[in-house]
């Protein structure tokens, strides 16, 4: 998108998000590193976590495979869908051809990057999210902006009058207060839905089970109540087996929000079996590639390893800054300066890649290990073979190429810039650039350069008499 | 490794160009440990600005002719620069993937890349240097510095304690202690032209908690993020001063 | 070609890892007082029972005079069943509305894991999904057999069965964090949890 500038100037004027992302992405932090450290052997969980993801990616179309022939066997109908549309589609209908009516959502960033909700909508169906961030997203119009804490750009102020303008309470600022009144609410709707839609947060593939974790409780009530219930899920997001499966959960929660567990981890495993009392009674799950496949066979392949945990955010300088909703799609912060240009295309997204001071602080949290800094390099060179650049950075750093690869003309380029800061400097600093420069000294001033550079200090250098026993020194 | 008896400096385009003081405060430090330093001629840049920005034919070039130019030296390479360092030691290889020739030289280069101060501790096994700074007058107490890890020596390279260890020793010298001090000051070469408005706000961060540190001065092993630093502080009018690690140790060394 | 070409961009893992983790024995003792002081650290309700009677006599004082939410009576460990006598009980086959109207949630469980004060819940025939998720409060009896040391012991014992039961590990309250990092219990699930570990 072309707006990023423009969406970050809106995101760092606005003191609310600042003061909400401050505090959130401090005590998330914070917490978070005591929890990681507190794993045993954490170093060898991360390690083999990050082969198992890696192992499994290598051959994903074979793993694919046979995860589908094991949810079959535990009665689960299997619908591969190449893109957003094609996924939207086929759980249209399965809606429509069910009777059902009222659908109930739990928290999945897959079906936000599809657009679900817009097309169950567009196809007369109910849908209400029933994670409660979520949930108030929905009410309030807007789109999460954090992978894992979908409101943590919302005071809980501007979060009561949503709740006080749409579904007419009284306003109140109390957290606990507004919980129970979305308790309440959701409690009805998951009552009388006959269709329940979940993501998945793995897929086991020896066992054929997609796993669900939450804190409240919902994707349990989505998964047991509604007569139908379809999920959507990422080919990227299988591991080898239940053992590969409990070093993520080791890991995912630590490093999302500081427990050792989320409060509830689901290993759903088909439709209700004989003699159960609930459960649903049919089940689906819609593999979704949306671009995927396309980055297994790229140098951003290791992304697919990721496992939306959400640390790489919490930790990056500019996601805190600027919040989720600057980075223009559904995934926000380093990880989504990935994902965005990957799955649609480094043409339209050039800018995200560059919304990186490439400080590795994503590199250090992130459980899997993914070399974050080095995609976005890699993405910063595709920009520059394929994406329209501005002519005058494309030709400024080809002058440096240039240049600083022939010492005499990098002597006299210096030399020219030396002078050229004189005019420009007063006492020494520079506060104002033209052109593309004029970044710099929107926020700073600039030191000029030396009267001498250091190698012309170092040629006036006096010899100094060879330390004893010593070969002369310095050699020029 | 034993003790060398000689190293090459690679001074970095910053420190050339804008800070040539620390250039010669990291060939003092050495020469007074008996270590004689070389400047090999006609070094340039390490290329991480067309890297950064993802011009790598242009950052090829650059890198060709520091491979060459340093390659043509022996013993260890000193770079008084984080970044740098990082891009000498883990970088190359990416521009170089498909120039065998240049792939192996790289690798060999990076295994004689020593950032100063890594040099000093892992290789040279030093802790404490000697250096005592005088106080400015009597009874007058040390005045404090902060330090501030620049993101490619402490994540790239891993030096999580190298610059802080010999810190540690130099007498006459406080530490403060600084909120969020691992966090980045917002530089990042290139970012900071083309993202100047995040740029901007990470720099306001870092500056409010380094002024709220208490410091006088501000310590790093990097002069892009002290060239930052310094910018954002003279614009605000602070008298936070800014300092490389072979300043203050030279400094402290030279008994001034 | 193509996986080739997958491969060149997924690189191998450094050698010397084990192949699975590692799950050392722990002497019951030792996972019971790790599983205690979890519990305590999640906010949830724990009493020790030292004989079949006690877990009876604790669920019936808990229980009584509230509307239950039950597994079935033969489901439950330690013929806790009894305690329901004369309580206003539902089971998972009646409705569903008259189901969410409970107060309390009493269930036995498949496992306890000691590392992170978890419940292994297996569902299955009688043991409905809806009495550890519907009511307010959970209560769930826990023989002190089944108490292991973590989720990776507890998945050893599915590792060669042929199909999967649906399994949830819950641990705690249902909680949230979704306003302000404020924490709230109880936002769709239990917001109180109270386990009986029994003999």
């Amino acid at each position: 998108m072309s707006h990023f500038l423009d969406r970050v100037e809106t995101a760092l004027r606005d003191p609310d998000l600042k003061t909400a992302l401050g505090r959130a992405t401090e005590r998330l932090g914070s917490r978070r590193s005591v929890s990681l450290d507190s794993l045993p052997d954490s170093d060898a969980v991360r390690d083999m976590a990050r082969r198992a993801k890696l192992g499994l990616l290598r051959d994903l179309a074979g793993n694919l495979e046979t995860f589908e022939k094991n949810l079959i066997k535990n009665g689960v109908q299997v619908h591969w869908a190449e893109d957003g549309a094609a996924a939207n589609r086929i759980m249209v209908d399965i809606a429509k051809s069910r009777g059902c009516k009222r659908a109930v959502k739990s928290k999945s960033m897959a079906t936000e990057e599809t657009h679900l909700n817009h097309d169950l909508l567009e196809a007369g169906l109910e849908v209400l999210e029933t994670d409660l961030g979520e949930y108030i997203v929905q009410l309030a119009e807007t789109t999460p902006s954090h992978i894992i804490l979908p409101i943590i750009h919302m005071t809980k102020e501007s979060i009561g009058k949503v709740m006080h303008e749409k579904i007419k309470v009284p306003y109140t600022s109390d957290p606990e207060k507004l919980a129970k009144i979305a308790r309440a609410k959701l409690r009805e709707a998951f009552l009388s839905a006959d269709l329940g839609i979940t993501g998945a947060n793995f897929g086991v593939v020896d066992s054929g089970a997609l796993v669900l974790v939450s804190n409240e409780g919902n994707a349990r009530l989505v998964t047991t109540l509604p007569r139908v219930h379809v999920a959507v899920m990422g080919i990227e997001k299988l591991v080898p087996s239940l053992s590969d499966l409990d070093l993520m959960i080791k890991i995912l929660a630590r490093s999302a929000t500081g427990q050792k567990i989320t409060t509830y981890t689901s290993l759903v495993t088909g439709p209700r079996r004989e003699g159960e009392a609930d459960g649903c009674q049919e089940m689906h799950v819609i593999l979704l590639d949306n671009g995927r496949s396309r980055i297994l066979g790229g140098p951003l392949a290791e992304i697919l390893g990721c496992i939306r945990c959400g640390a790489c955010l919490n930790a990056c300088p500019v996601y805190k800054n600027v919040g989720g909703h600057a980075y223009g799609d559904t995934y926000p912060g380093p990880i989504g300066s990935i994902v965005t240009p990957g799955l649609r295309g480094i043409k339209a997204w050039k800018e995200l890649p560059d919304a990186s001071s490439l400080c590795g602080a994503c590199r250090d949290v992130c459980p899997v290990r993914l070399d974050i800094p080095r995609m976005l390099l890699e993405l910063r060179k595709q920009a520059v073979d394929e994406a329209s650049i501005p002519w005058a950075l494309r030709i400024g750093l080809w002058g440096f190429g240039v240049a600083a690869s022939r010492p005499w003309l990098y002597r006299a380029g210096a030399g020219l810039f030396r002078w050229a800061s004189g005019l420009m400097a007063k006492s020494g600093w520079i506060r104002k650039l033209p052109g593309l420069a004029a970044g710099w000294t929107r926020s700073r001033d600039l030191k000029a350069p030396a009267p001498k550079s250091f190698q012309e200090l170092w040629r006036q250098r006096p010899v100094r008499p060879a330390p004893a026993g010593k070969e002369a020194a310095p050699v020029r | 490794m034993p003790k060398p008896s000689k190293v090459q400096l690679f001074h970095t385009c910053i420190i050339n160009e804008v800070y040539p003081e620390v250039g010669l405060a990291v060939v003092n430090v050495l020469e007074r440990l008996d270590i004689a330093v070389e400047v090999p001629l006609n070094q340039t840049c390490c290329g991480q600005p067309a890297f950064n920005g993802g011009f790598h034919a242009d950052a090829r070039k650059v890198a060709r002719l520091t491979v060459d130019i340093l390659s043509a030296t022996k013993g260890p390479i000193i770079i008084p620069s984080g970044s740098c360092g990082d891009m000498l030691t883990h970088q190359y290889h990416m521009l170089f993937a498909d120039e065998p020739a240049y792939l192996e030289k790289s690798h060999a280069l990076s295994e004689r890349c020593h950032e100063f101060s890594m040099f000093l501790v892992d290789v040279l096994g030093i802790r404490d240097l000697g250096a005592h700074l005088r106080a400015s007058g009597p009874g007058v107490a040390a005045p404090k510095s902060a330090y501030h890890p620049s993101c490619h020596l402490l994540r790239g390279l891993g030096a999580k304690s190298q610059p802080q260890t010999l810190l540690a020793q130099v007498k006459g010298l406080a530490c403060a202690e600084v909120k969020d001090q691992e966090e980045c000051c917002g530089f990042g070469g290139m970012f900071s032209v083309k993202n100047s408005a995040i740029s901007g706000a990470m720099l306001e961060n870092k500056m409010r908690n380094l002024e709220a540190s208490g410091a006088e001065t501000v310590i790093s092993c990097d002069m892009g993020c002290l060239l930052h630093l310094a910018g954002g502080l003279h614009r605000k009018g602070s008298t936070l001063k800014v300092k490389h690690l072979a300043q203050v140790l030279d400094e402290g060394m030279s008994g001034r | 070609m193509r996986q080739a070409q997958i491969r060149a961009y997924l690189p191998e893992s450094p050698h010397g890892l084990p192949a699975r983790l590692a799950y050392p024995a722990t002497v019951p003792a030792a996972r019971r007082a790790r599983f205690l002081e979890e519990l305590k650290l999640l906010g949830v309700e724990a009493f020790v029972e030292e004989d079949d009677a006690g877990v009876r006599d604790r669920v019936k004082n808990l229980i009584a005079g509230k509307a239950i939410l039950s597994w079935d009576p033969d489901q439950l460990p330690y013929g806790a069943g009894e305690a329901l006598q004369g309580e206003a009980v539902s089971f998972g086959r009646d409705p569903r509305e008259q189901q969410a109207q409970a107060d309390i949630g009493l269930t036995g469980c498949e496992a306890a894991l000691a590392e992170t004060g978890s419940l292994a819940m297996v569902s299955g025939p009688g043991r409905p999904r809806t009495a550890s998720l519907l009511p307010l409060t959970h209560i769930a009896l826990i023989r002190q057999a089944d108490l292991m040391q973590g989720m990776g012991e507890f998945f050893e014992r599915y590792r060669q069965s042929a199909v999967l039961p649906y399994l949830v590990f819950i641990t705690g309250p249902s909680r949230t964090a979704d306003i302000e990092l404020s924490l709230t219990l109880g936002v769709h699930g239990p917001g109180k949890l109270i386990l009986i570990l029994g003999p």
